[in-house]
């Protein structure tokens, strides 16, 4: 008979919080966890040698690293996702739909609080930091218009 | 959705980590089915059919019965 310790689910609470993962012990999720930590160095070397060397090349250096690395660390969660079983890729999606909702939500709030500061204050350039919350608002909202017109077309 | 994925589970005398690793899911995907907090895929009922021998409806039913539709069949 099975025993009380296979009664609870016992999810890896430390991997999900720190790392990211479920703790599948996957080949997919080795990789994604090897992978992000090299990433990772490359990036803290990079950024590091900026501020120890401040010129504009190591700045430049530095900002790629970053998006290259910010680009790359997507595409191997997107990988790592895709390995994962039915349960817990239902709850990364479900995680996916609360951050998106919450961001394009604190993105709208931060726009139009922005704005009506700004409506007291036109001529400070610096007050018109409400823009890149509203193209944030508008580029999520545009994915999701795009994902749902051509996710339709598959069924 | 209710299931006798437990008793099952017992009777062949398999762990929860031994039947997921059998269907390719995580330990804790077969808890929350045997403990009817997730309902599985079709794809996946019929993996644990498969490998109980057992048709999906001897395993897997419903709470409600039909859940309110009306059936076809006379």
């Amino acid at each position: 008979m099975p025993t009380d310790s296979e009664n609870k689910s016992r999810w890896p609470v430390s991997d999900m919080l720190l790392r990211g993962t479920f703790a599948t012990q996957t080949t997919a999720e080795r990789r994604l966890v090897v992978r992000n930590k090299i990433v990772g160095a490359l990036v803290f070397v990079s950024v590091m040698s900026a501020r120890i060397y401040p010129k504009r090349i190591t700045a430049e250096i530095a900002l790629f690293v970053l998006a290259a690395a910010c680009t790359y660390y997507a595409w191997e969660k997107r990988k790592y996702f895709q390995s994962l079983d039915e349960l817990p890729r239902r709850i990364e999606m479900e995680g996916m739909a609360w951050a998106y909702s919450i961001g394009l939500l604190a993105a709208l709030w931060l726009a139009g609080i922005g704005y009506a500061v700004s409506l007291h204050w036109p001529f400070d350039p610096k007050l018109l930091f409400w823009v890149p919350f509203l193209l944030v608002a508008v580029v999520l909202g545009l994915v999701k218009d795009l994902y749902r017109y051509f996710a339709s077309r598959r069924y | 959705m209710r299931n006798d994925l437990r008793v099952l589970r017992a009777r062949h005398n398999l762990t929860q980590a031994e039947l997921a690793d059998r269907l390719g899911v995580s330990r804790q995907t077969v808890n929350a089915i045997e403990t009817e907090r997730y309902d599985p895929s079709l794809p996946l009922a019929f993996k644990i059919a498969a490998v109980f021998g057992q048709p999906v409806e001897k395993i897997f039913f419903a709470e409600n019965g039909s859940g309110g539709a009306r059936s076809l069949a006379k």
